[in-house]
């Protein structure tokens, strides 16, 4: 066993290495869970608005550069994959509060270094899954 | 056997006027009036639609076209001459004043012979506005090329059928604004001239009239006090116009040219674009900053905004370096106003902005650098700034709403701070955004094609983006609201839209 564990170790450390070399970014995939249906409206955090190119997913968090808040996009015309329910319970989700932590720590390289899915509870109970990217601040020039 | 009178004038228009020493009074052997006779009677033949019609197209402004043969205006140029005519006396007074104290218009007829033997033919048609009744008139001494110092008014150039060719805005005999038509069709296109290389860039923005510059031109008599509304308009484009449509052939400052004029050659050479603006390695050495810049570069908003760079005595360096991540781009004089030496500084983490994004801050901050340079040389001259050889209408038009706000922080007691400059700044690139938001597209449109076929992608996108940046000016909480944590949703939707579109990966 517990040579097991060294092995493992090693494996891990080399698969690191190996992966290392072939690109410099380490991305990281993350799974947020949104069921809007169990918080009443005006507590959520969450302000969706489904514009005529993209569905964007406002987080009411004025916790970056000037206030402005972070937001999550897709295309209004990506419909998504419906998955299985009962698999919802084998993905591990990130909470919001650790998100908001990583958008807060650097928003403008989160899509370099993160790739996130959507996961959205319908009303119907079905969820879907949404490859999303975070929207476009303001610049500053 | 014909008699010329010639009329010589000499105005006081500018010290420096390296011209005046070459306008002369002309011999018969010189012109042949007869052959202009001829040429305007052809030109005006009935044959010619829309001579009399009014129409969208053809101005009401020139009603009497009768030519007064016995008095010419006459100016031997390098590379062509000029004969300048009055038109008989019209009843109608036009003004672009909404609220006219003094108006006075004249008419004229130019013809421009260049030495190859091609003819430039057009109307010339005088705005003067009298600063209070009392004032004296300049108007008589207003002729093509030649603008005195004291001339308040517009100055607007027509074809022989009367369309609408250019014209420019004059405060105290120096350009603040020119004027292009606005295009007829309203599709999301553009029409951009460029002259034999010269950096002259006019713009058809196809931009609704009532979105900033719509004149309504009123008619009466200036005596009787009574004006009334034409019902008439002409809706052009205006905006800070470049150096060679402006500027003649360079010796009489800011005189303004009609478009075609090429008899300018004798001035200064403003054709060699890239002169003293160098492009750092870290720029160069970068393959995505490479790739924009080198579409950047021959980009015809970016050229026109750092032609002023190709003087001698200004340079502008572009570099890419760390920058906060909010910054894609900066402008600086780090040396202070006392340096020459602007420099453009680009974000090079090129993993996280977008093309689009490093598009619009090398526009952004091409108008930062030419502003800057108009500050320096505010510093260095004062009011003086405005009789640099270089200085263009682009240039004026800049100092001039840099030193009325200067002056009205002045007025107020206060002092006009970094701040207040950069706030300034951001309000007069905002007031440009149709003109970055052209750059923009024609950028795009070259390191994306595809983009051109996408049907969320029209003008509106691009105009919208342009605004990105200006979030601390007046114009842009006027535009979008004083809350910057929910801006507009459009905005949102074309900065995304176009952040989307990859190109010199
Ligand atoms: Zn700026």
């Amino acid at each position: 066993m517990k040579y097991l564990i060294i092995f493992l170790i090693i494996f891990f450390v080399s698969l690191d290495l190996t992966f290392s070399q072939v690109t410099t970014i380490k991305r990281d995939t993350l799974y947020y869970l949104l069921d809007t249906a169990k918080i009443p409206i005006n507590d959520r955090i969450i302000k969706i608005v489904d514009a005529q190119v993209f569905k964007f997913y406002y987080f009411r968090c004025p916790c970056l550069d000037e206030g402005q808040m972070p937001y999550l996009i897709h295309r209004t015309n990506d419909k998504g994959e419906i998955i299985d329910s009962t698999k919802i319970n084998k993905i591990k989700t990130i909470a919001t509060v650790p998100l908001l932590y990583l958008f807060h720590k650097n928003y403008y390289r989160f899509n370099v270094e993160h790739t996130v899915y959507l996961l959205e509870v319908l009303p119907d109970k079905k969820i879907i899954k949404h490859l999303v990217t975070t929207g476009a601040l303001l610049m500053k020039m | 056997m014909l008699l010329v009178v010639v009329v010589l004038h000499i105005t006081n228009s500018c010290k420096k006027d390296k011209l005046s020493s070459q306008e002369l009074p002309t011999i018969n052997s010189e012109v042949n009036l007869s052959e202009l006779k001829i040429i305007y009677s052809k030109d005006t033949s009935a044959s010619k639609i829309g001579l009399n019609g009014v129409s969208e197209t053809h101005t009401a402004m020139l009603k009497n076209r009768n030519v007064k043969w016995d008095k010419m205006y006459y100016l031997k140029r390098d590379s062509s001459r000029i004969m300048e005519f009055d038109l008989e006396k019209s009843t109608d007074v036009w003004t672009f004043q909404t609220n006219p104290i003094n108006c006075l218009n004249k008419n004229s007829l130019v013809f421009i012979e260049f030495n190859n033997g091609k003819r430039l033919n057009f109307y010339m048609k005088v705005f003067e506005n009298l600063k209070s009744p009392d004032s004296s008139s300049v108007i008589a001494d207003v002729h093509y090329n030649k603008i005195p110092s004291k001339f308040n008014g517009q100055v607007m150039f027509y074809t022989l059928d009367k369309k609408f060719i250019n014209g420019y805005q004059y405060n105290e005999g120096k350009i603040i604004k020119a004027f292009s038509p606005k295009a007829t069709n309203s599709n999301n296109d553009k029409t951009i001239l460029s002259d034999e290389g010269k950096k002259r860039v006019l713009l058809n923005l196809y931009v609704d009239c009532a979105e900033a510059y719509n004149y309504n031109y009123q008619v009466g008599n200036p005596g009787s006090g009574s004006w009334v509304d034409s019902g008439y308009e002409e809706c052009y484009t205006s905006y800070g116009s470049d150096g060679n449509s402006g500027g003649g052939d360079g010796s009489s400052s800011g005189s303004g040219g009609v478009s075609g004029d090429g008899g300018y050659t004798s001035g200064p050479d403003t054709s060699q674009n890239g002169q003293n603006v160098t492009v750092d390695p870290s720029i160069t050495a970068n393959r995505k900053l490479n790739c924009v810049y080198s579409v950047i570069e021959k980009n015809s908003v970016y050229s026109a905004l750092t032609v002023a760079f190709t003087s001698s005595n200004y340079n502008l360096k572009i570099v890419a370096g760390i920058l906060p991540a909010n910054i894609t781009g900066k402008t600086i004089n780090s040396k202070g106003y006392n340096s020459s030496d602007v420099t453009i500084m680009i974000n090079n983490d090129t993993e996280s902005y977008s093309v689009a994004a490093y598009v619009q801050a090398f526009i952004h901050e091409a108008y930062h650098a030419r502003i800057v340079q108009v500050l320096i040389q505010q510093n260095r001259m004062g009011a003086q700034a405005f009789n640099t050889t270089y200085a263009d209408s682009f240039d004026q038009y800049l100092a001039y709403q840099m030193d009325s706000t200067r002056s009205a922080y002045q007025a107020r007691g206060q002092t006009f701070s970094s701040n207040d400059s950069q706030a300034e700044q951001h309000n007069i690139i905002a007031k440009d955004t149709e003109f970055i938001a052209l750059g923009m597209k024609e950028a795009m449109e070259i390191i994306s094609p595809s983009i051109k076929n996408d049907p969320y992608v029209n003008w509106n996108t691009y105009l919208n983006y342009a605004w990105e940046g200006l979030q601390e000016s007046q114009a842009f909480k006027d535009k979008w609201g004083d809350d910057e944590k929910t801006p507009n949703q459009s905005l949102h939707e074309s900065i995304n839209l176009l952040n989307q579109y990859t190109g010199c990966q």
